[in-house]
C-alpha cells in the first residue's frame, strides 16, 4: 500500500442538487473526502445515499453546484467538457454496476476500445488486450461478445477494459451489484490485487460487507453526507 | 400500475395508453406518417385511374378531326313499284324524317349538327353534241353544300316561286366543263321511267371543298363527273335546300349526317353515343322491316372510341402497377415503423402480461390506437390526394391534357379508408401474437424459413417475367393481371435477393477496421456489420430507391419506344397524301417550295403475291418503294440490329440511270409525229409520254391521237395545269397507242404490217452522257402475249430542232383490232428482270422465303416478279404484317417493262424539313394534300391526352418512394439512437470526444444509407432493364415495334440518387446530434441486463 501522505483525490465541500424547489433532491450536501494514492477506499451507502453521484463528480461525468475535486495536480471542477473527456480517457477509468460493455463489440474489443483512442499501433494494442485479459482470467473468451459471456466474465472485461489505459484512478460503482456473492468475491480480490500490484487508486460504491471488509477503508454516506471522513 | 389481471379498471388501461403515445409521439407520427403516404398515394392512383381517365378521353375525343366523329346513315330507296314495303317506308320525306330522328337522337350528349344530303336517281340528258355519246346527270338536295363548297361563278340556287316550272340549279366546276355549261344555261333532264321532265337553269357553279369528308356523301365524290352503267353522268346538280322531295324526281340515296360536338359531351355521354350507334343499324332495320329501305351506316368515331379505350386500358394497367407498388412501399414503411414500435413496447407488454393481463384486453387498446391512427390517415389523406391531382393537373403538359381539379369522389373516398385502414391492423395483429418472442431454437427455422420465403418470390417474380416476356396485353378497358403484377414482383424479389448483398459489403468494411488504429471507423464497421435490423431496416430504403429509379427508367425507355414507334408507324419526318388538286408533275416542286427539303415520291399499297392470299390479321401483303439511294435521308425507325437502312436497301436500286432527252422548260411539250404503215393501212397513233422530274416521279402524259398517214403532225402534249413544272424534265419512256382508222369500209384489212414512226420532240436535247450511248437505242417493252406486236425497234437522235425517237414494228392487225393492249412501249432502259425487294420477317416467315427465293406478283393488273434480298423486322410506315420494300426506280422500270404506265405515287415523304409544322401547315393551306408529321406522331403518343394519367403517376410514385424512403429513415435511425443511448454515454464516460461518437454514429448510418441507395439503384436499373422494354407497348397494348430498348436516364437518376442522400444526410444529422447531446450520465444508471 502506498504511503503517499499528500491525496490523490480531494474533495472538498461537494455539493450536488437535482431538481428544483419542494422537489429538489440534495444528492451531496458539502462532501469532503481525500483518497490518498494507491488506497482502496470503499464508499458505503444505501441506495439513494449520493454514492454514484459523488462518484460521477470525482470522476468528471457530472459537475458539482459548489465545491471542488481535485485529482492529482488537476482540478476536476474546473475543467471543461474537453478537459473532462481527456480526464476520462488518460487518469480515469469506470466501472459500472451494469458492466458497461459495448455489446456489438466483442470482449477484445472492449478492451481495445481505450487503446484505440490513444491510437496505439496495432501490434502493441492486439498484445496489451492478450495481457489484460489473461490477467482477468478470460484468455479464451477474447472472441465473445457481451451476451455471450456470464455477468463475472462481462465485469472482468470490464475491469480489463479500465486498466487498459493504466489509470491513475479506478471507479467502480456497485461493481458487483448483479453478481451471485462468490463471482462478487472474486471480482472485489481482482481489484484488490490490482491496487496492490499496480499501485492504483480505486474508489469502490458498495453496500456489501464482505467487500467492504477487502477495503483499506470505508466511508459512510448518508442522505448526501459522509458520516466517517 | 393498473390492475389488469384482475379485470381492473379499462380506464387505466387506457390512462396508460395515452401516456405511452405522448412519449412516443416520434414513433407514432412516423406510424402516422406512412399511412398518409400510402394512403394518399392509393387515393391519387385512384383519381388518376377514375377522374383523370374520364377527363383526358372526353380532351381527347374532342380533338379529334371533324370528318373522325361523324356519322353517316346512308339509304338507298327501294323501288316503290317492286318491294312490298310500306308507303312510309318509301316515302322519302318520312324516311328522311325518321332517319334523322334516329341520329340526332343517337349523338344527342354532344348537341349534334344534322345534315341531309339527298341524290336523285341519275336523270337523262341529251346526247353529246360532239360525239353522240348518252349523258346522263343527277340532282342534289344538301342542307349545308355551301359551307363545303366555293362558289366560282354565280350564285347558290333558291327555291323556285309560284308556278315557276324551272328549277334553279348550281354544278361543279368539272361537270360545267365536261357539259359545256356556264351561268344563265338551260337544260332539260327526263326521267324516263316516269316520264318526268325537269326543266333546270344554271345560276352557279361551285369547286368542292379539297379533303373535305362531307364529299364522302356524295355518288362521285365531289368529282363531278364519273359513269353509271358505262354511261357518263354529271352531278351533283344542286337545287335548294329542301326542294328536291317535293319536286318529284324520284330519290336513289339518302345520307343523313350527324355532327357531334365531343367538347360539350362527357366520358358518359361518350359511352352512350358509343352504344347507341352500335345499336343503331339494328334501330333503323327494326324501323324499315325487311323490305324497307337499306341502311348503312358509317361512322369511324366507334372505332375512335374503342381504340381510345383500349389505350385508356393500358393506362389502367400502368397506373395499377404504380399504386401496387407504392402500396408495397407504404406497407415496408409501416412495417418498419410498427416494428419499431412494437420493440420500444416490448418490455411494457411483458410487464402486463407478467401482472397477468389478457392479450384480448390488449387488443381492444391496440384497435383504438389503430383505429384513432386510421382515422386521422384517411382524414389528411383525402385533401392530400386531392391537393396532389390538382398539382398534378397544373404541370403544363398535364393541363393541356384536360386534367383539371375535382372534389372528392365516392372512389377516393373508399380507397383513401381502406388504404388507411386495412394497414394499420398491423398494431394489432401482433398484441394478438401468443409468446414474447421465438426461443432461441425456432430463430434458426425463422432463418430458414426466411430463405424459403425469398427462394418463392424470386420463383414467382421469374414466372411473372416469363409471362410478360411472352404477353399481350388485354385489349379493352380493363386491367391487364400480368402487365400490373409482374413488375412489382420482380422489383420486389430483386430488392430481397440484394439485401443478401449488404452483408457481404458491411463485412468488408469490419475486416478493414480489424486492422486500423483508431476507434471511430472501427466502431461505425463493427456497428454496422453486427447490430440487429440494420439489414432489415435498410430494406426500405433499398425497395424506395429501387422503385423510384425503375419508375423514372421505365419511364424513359417509354417515352423513347414511343418516338420510336412513331418513327416506324409514319416512316419519314412528312408525309403528305396527295389530294388531287395538283397536276402529279407539280407535286413535287410545289412541295419542295413549301417545306424547303426536297420531296420523294412513295408508292404504298396493297400487292397480291402469287395466289397467296394473306391471312395474317393485319390485312392484305403491302408495297413500299421509293429511292433507296436516299435511304438513310428518308426512312425513319431504328432497326434491332442496329444496321442503317442504306446498308438494308444496298443493291435493291438500279446501277445505271435511264437515259432518254432532257425536254424543254414549261408545261407543255410540242411533238411532231410522222409515221406510216408499209402497206398504206390507214392507222392512227395516240403518243404518251412516260415524264421524269427531279424526285424521280413518273408520270404518263397523253396527247391527242394522230394520224399515220405519212405527213408530219404537229401535237402539243399538255404537262399539267395550274403550277410551274420543274424544268429538268426527261422523257424515259413513251407509247404509241395504235388503232386502225376506220376509213376504208369496204376493204379487208393485211393480216400485219410494218409501222414506221417517228416522234420529234421539239426543244429537246440529249445528255453528253446518255446512257444509252452513242446509238441511242430504247428497248422495247415485253408483249403481253397477246402477239400484237414483234421486231419492234426504237432509237433516239438529235436533230437540229430537238430529238427524234425512231420507231418500227410488225404489227397484227387483226389482233390489234381486238387487244386490249394497243400500245407499242419503248424504254430508255434496259428491260428489268426480278425486282430486287427486302421483306419483312412475318412476310418471309408466310411465305417461307429466304435470301434468293423469288415470287411473283400482280400490282394494279400488271405482273411483276420479286426476288429476296434480305429481310428486316418491319418497314417504316408498315410496322406490322406482311410488306416488302423496293427502289421506286426499278419497280417503275418493271412495270412500264409490262404496259404498266399508271403513276404509282401514293405519298410524297419529305426528309428533314427546316420547320417540320410550318411546312406541314403550308402543305394543308396550299391543298396540296393531307400532312402527316412523325415529330405530332411522337408528341401524340408521348404526351397525348390519353397518356397523361401514365405520366402523373409516375411523378407521384417518385414522390412518394422520396417520402416514404426518408420518413422511414427517420423513424429507424430516431429508435436506433434512442435505444443506444446508454451505449453513447458508456462512450463518453469512456472518454471519447463527443465528436467522435458523432463521426462514429454518422459514419454507421452514412455506410447503410449509401450502400443501401447504391444497391437500390442497383436493383432498379436490374428491373427497369429487364421489364422496361417489355411495359413499353403500343397504344393498342401490343408489342412495340421496333422492340424498346433499355434506357437510363442519368440526369434524373443522379437527381433523385442526390435527393435520397441529401434528404438522408439532413434527417440523420439533426437526430444524431441530438442523441449524443441528450447522452448524460444518467444514462449510465440505465443499463440492460444480460
Amino acid at each position: 500500500m502506498s504511503t503517499d501522505v499528500r491525496p490523490l483525490v480531494a474533495v472538498r465541500e461537494v455539493r450536488r442538487t437535482f431538481g428544483s424547489g419542494a422537489a429538489a433532491v440534495h444528492a451531496l450536501r458539502g462532501v469532503t473526502v481525500d483518497v490518498r494514492g494507491g488506497e482502496l477506499l470503499a464508499l458505503v451507502g444505501r441506495s439513494g445515499s449520493g454514492k454514484t453521484t459523488l462518484l460521477n463528480v470525482v470522476g468528471g461525468l457530472d459537475r458539482p453546484d459548489s465545491g471542488s475535486v481535485t485529482i492529482g495536480d488537476t482540478e476536476v471542477t474546473e475543467l471543461d467538457e474537453a478537459g473532462l473527456t481527456r480526464l476520462r480517457r488518460e487518469q480515469v477509468a469506470f466501472i459500472f454496476q451494469t458492466f458497461g460493455l459495448l455489446p456489438a463489440l466483442t470482449a477484445a474489443e472492449n478492451v481495445g476500445v481505450p487503446l484505440r483512442l490513444r491510437r496505439l499501433p496495432v501490434a502493441d494494442r492486439e498484445h496489451r488486450v492478450e495481457l489484460l485479459l489473461d490477467l482477468v482470467g478470460l484468455a479464451g473468451h477474447a472472441d465473445q461478445r457481451p451476451d455471450e459471456l456470464s455477468g463475472g466474465q462481462q465485469q472482468r472485461v470490464a475491469v480489463a477494459r479500465a486498466l487498459a489505459a493504466s489509470p491513475r484512478l479506478l471507479i467502480a460503482d456497485e461493481p458487483t451489484g448483479q453478481l451471485d456473492s462468490e463471482t462478487g468475491l472474486a471480482v472485489m480480490a481482482l481489484i484488490r490485487a490490482l491496487v496492490e500490484a499496480e499501485g492504483m487508486t480505486a474508489i469502490v460504491a458498495t453496500h456489501d460487507p464482505v467487500m467492504i471488509a477487502l477495503a483499506d477503508r470505508a466511508v459512510h454516506l448518508v442522505d448526501g453526507r459522509l458520516t466517517d471522513a | 400500475m393498473p390492475e389488469a389481471a384482475s379485470g381492473g379498471p379499462v380506464g387505466g388501461l387506457w390512462t396508460v395508453v395515452l401516456r405511452r403515445a405522448r412519449t412516443q409521439l416520434p414513433l407514432l407520427a412516423a406510424v402516422l406518417a406512412a399511412l398518409v403516404t400510402g394512403a394518399t398515394l392509393l387515393g391519387t392512383c385512384a383519381l388518376l385511374a377514375t377522374t383523370a381517365q374520364r377527363q383526358v378521353l372526353v380532351t381527347d375525343m374532342a380533338t379529334t378531326s371533324v370528318g373522325d366523329v361523324a356519322a353517316t346513315v346512308r339509304v338507298v330507296l327501294p323501288d316503290p313499284e317492286r318491294a312490298a314495303a310500306d308507303a312510309a317506308d318509301t316515302d322519302p320525306g318520312a324516311v328522311l324524317a325518321t332517319v334523322s330522328a334516329a341520329v340526332e337522337a343517337a349523338l344527342a350528349p354532344a348537341d349534334p349538327v344534322v345534315s341531309a344530303w339527298l341524290a336523285s336517281v341519275p336523270l337523262r340528258l341529251g346526247n353529246d353534241p360532239v360525239d353522240s355519246a348518252p349523258r346522263r346527270a343527277y340532282l342534289l338536295d344538301a342542307d349545308d353544300v355551301e359551307q363545303h363548297a366555293q362558289l366560282v361563278s354565280g350564285r347558290w340556287p333558291t327555291a323556285a316561286t309560284g308556278a315557276a316550272p324551272v328549277r334553279e340549279v348550281a354544278l361543279p366546276a368539272a361537270a360545267a366543263a365536261g357539259l359545256r355549261l356556264a351561268v344563265g344555261d338551260a337544260l332539260t333532264l327526263t326521267v324516263e321511267s316516269e316520264h318526268v321532265v325537269v326543266d333546270v337553269l344554271v345560276v352557279g357553279v361551285f369547286s368542292p371543298a379539297l379533303g373535305d369528308a362531307s364529299w364522302a356523301r356524295d355518288v362521285f365524290r365531289g368529282a363531278g363527273v364519273g359513269t353509271s352503267d358505262l354511261i357518263a353522268t354529271y352531278g351533283p346538280l344542286v337545287v335548294a335546300p329542301g326542294t328536291l322531295v317535293a319536286s318529284g324526281v324520284p330519290i336513289d340515296q339518302i345520307n343523313v349526317t350527324g355532327t357531334p360536338d365531343l367538347s360539350v359531351s362527357d366520358a358518359a355521354g361518350l359511352a352512350r353515343i358509343d352504344a347507341a350507334l352500335a345499336g343503331l343499324p339494328a334501330e333503323l332495320d327494326g324501323t324499315f322491316g325487311k323490305d324497307g329501305p337499306q341502311v348503312v351506316v358509317q361512322t369511324p368515331l366507334r372505332a375512335d372510341y374503342a381504340r381510345a379505350r383500349t389505350e385508356q386500358g393500358v393506362t389502367a394497367s400502368g397506373i395499377a402497377v404504380v399504386a401496387l407498388l407504392g402500396g408495397v412501399l407504404a406497407v415496408t414503411t409501416l412495417i418498419l415503423a410498427v416494428r419499431l414500435l412494437l420493440e420500444r413496447r416490448a418490455a411494457e407488454t411483458a410487464l402486463l402480461l407478467a401482472r397477468g393481463a389478457d392479450r384480448r384486453r390488449l387488443a381492444g387498446p391496440a384497435a383504438g390506437e389503430a383505429a384513432l391512427l386510421a382515422l386521422v390517415a384517411s382524414a389528411l389523406s383525402v385533401p392530400a390526394a386531392l391537393g396532389t391531382y390538382r398539382l398534378l393537373a397544373r404541370v403544363p403538359r398535364l393541363a393541356d391534357a384536360g386534367l383539371a381539379g375535382v372534389g372528392p369522389t365516392g372512389v377516393l373516398l373508399a380507397v383513401a379508408i381502406v388504404g388507411a385502414a386495412a394497414p394499420a391492423t398491423m398494431l394489432v395483429v401482433p398484441v394478438l401474437r401468443r409468446g414474447d418472442g421465438p426461443p432461441r431454437s425456432t430463430r434458426r427455422a425463422a432463418v430458414l424459413a426466411r430463405s424459403g420465403a425469398d427462394l418463392v418470390l424470386v420463383g414467382v417474380a421469374v414466372l411473372a417475367y416469363l409471362q410478360l416476356r411472352g404477353h399481350t396485353v388485354t385489349t379493352g378497358a380493363g386491367l391487364d393481371p400480368v402487365l400490373v403484377a409482374a413488375p412489382p414482383a420482380v422489383l420486389l424479389a430483386a430488392s430481397v435477393v440484394a439485401l443478401r448483398v449488404l452483408p457481404v459489403l458491411t463485412g468488408l468494411g469490419e475486416r478493414r477496421a480489424r486492422g486500423s488504429r483508431g476507434l471511430v471507423t472501427a466502431l461505425a464497421a463493427w456497428h454496422t456489420s453486427r447490430r440487429p435490423h440494420v439489414v432489415s431496416g435498410a430494406f426500405l430504403l433499398v425497395l424506395a430507391t429501387a422503385a423510384g429509379t425503375a419508375a423514372l427508367s421505365v419511364a424513359a425507355t417509354w417515352t423513347d419506344s414511343q418516338r420510336d414507334q412513331a418513327d416506324a408507324q409514319i416512316g419519314a419526318d412528312l408525309v403528305v397524301t396527295p389530294s388531287g388538286a395538283v397536276d402529279p408533275l407539280a407535286q413535287g416542286p410545289s412541295l419542295a417550295s413549301l417545306t424547303g427539303s426536297l420531296p420523294a415520291p412513295v408508292t404504298s399499297r396493297s400487292v397480291l403475291l402469287g395466289t397467296h392470299v394473306s391471312d395474317d390479321a393485319e390485312g392484305p401483303t403491302r408495297l413500299l418503294a421509293l429511292d433507296t439511294s436516299r435511304a438513310d435521308e428518308l426512312l425513319r425507325g431504328r432497326l434491332p440490329s442496329g444496321a442503317s437502312w442504306s446498308a438494308v436497301t444496298a443493291g435493291l436500286a438500279a446501277d445505271v440511270a435511264p437515259g432518254g432527252p432532257l425536254l424543254p422548260q414549261g408545261g407543255v411539250v410540242d411533238l411532231v409525229v410522222t409515221g406510216s404503215a408499209a402497206d398504206g393501212t390507214p392507222l392512227s397513233a395516240t403518243p404518251t409520254l412516260v415524264v421524269q422530274d427531279s424526285t424521280g416521279v413518273r408520270v404518263p402524259v397523253t396527247g391527242p391521237p394522230v394520224a399515220l398517214d405519212g405527213a408530219p403532225h404537229e401535237v402539243r402534249v399538255d404537262l399539267g395545269a395550274g403550277h410551274p413544272v420543274d424544268g429538268d424534265l426527261r422523257l424515259v419512256a413513251f407509247e404509241l397507242s395504235l388503232d386502225v382508222a376506220a376509213t376504208d369500209p369496204g376493204g379487208d384489212l393485211p393480216f400485219s404490217t410494218r409501222v414506221t414512226a417517228e416522234v420529234e420532240v421539239l426543244g429537246a436535247h440529249l445528255d453528253d452522257d446518255d446512257p444509252l450511248g452513242a446509238a441511242g437505242t430504247w428497248t422495247a417493252a415485253a408483249g403481253t402475249g397477246d402477239g400484237v406486236f414483234s421486231e419492234v425497234q426504237a432509237t433516239q437522235a438529235a436533230t437540229s430542232t430537238g430529238v427524234v425517237l425512231r420507231t418500227e414494228a410488225t404489227v397484227v392487225l387483226v389482233l390489234l383490232a381486238y387487244s386490249a393492249d394497243d400500245g407499242l412501249v419503248a424504254l430508255a432502259f434496259p428491260l428489268v428482270g426480278d425486282v430486287p425487294v427486302v421483306v419483312t420477317d412475318d412476310l418471309a416467315d408466310q411465305l417461307g422465303l429466304t435470301t434468293g427465293s423469288r415470287v411473283g406478283a400482280m400490282l394494279d393488273g400488271v405482273p411483276v416478279s420479286f426476288v429476296v434480298t434480305a429481310s428486316v423486322p418491319y418497314l417504316p410506315s408498315m410496322p406490322r404484317g406482311a410488306a416488302l420494300l423496293a427502289d421506286s426506280d426499278v419497280l417503275s422500270r418493271a412495270l412500264l417493262g409490262q404496259h404498266g404506265l399508271q403513276p404509282l405515287t401514293d405519298a410524297w415523304w419529305v426528309p428533314d424539313p427546316p420547320d417540320p409544322r410550318g411546312a406541314a401547315t403550308a402543305v394543308t393551306s396550299a391543298q396540296v394534300g393531307t400532312a402527316t408529321l412523325r415529330e405530332a406522331r411522337a408528341d401524340e403518343l408521348v404526351a397525348g391526352p390519353l397518356r397523361a394519367p401514365l405520366r402523373a403517376v409516375v411523378l407521384v410514385l417518385v414522390l412518394a418512394a422520396l417520402v416514404l424512403a426518408l420518413a422511414g429513415t427517420a423513424a429507424r435511425v430516431a429508435a436506433e439512437l434512442d435505444g443506444r443511448s446508454v451505449e453513447v454515454a458508456r462512450m463518453r464516460g469512456m472518454g471519447v470526444p463527443r465528436a467522435g461518437v458523432v463521426r462514429a454514429l454518422l459514419l454507421e448510418h452514412g455506410a447503410v444509407t449509401f450502400a443501401a441507395v447504391l444497391t437500390g439503384a442497383v436493383v432498379g436499373a436490374l428491373s427497369a432493364w429487364l421489364v422496361g422494354p417489355l411495359l413499353a407497348v403500343s397504344s393498342e397494348g401490343r408489342p412495340a415495334v421496333p422492340p424498346a430498348t433499355f434506357r437510363w436516364p442519368w440526369p434524373a437518376e443522379a437527381g433523385l440518387l442526390g435527393a435520397l442522400l441529401v434528404g438522408a444526410v439532413a434527417v440523420v444529422v439533426p437526430l444524431t446530434l441530438t442523441a449524443v447531446r441528450r447522452a448524460t450520465s444518467a444514462h449510465l444508471r440505465m443499463g440492460v441486463a444480460p
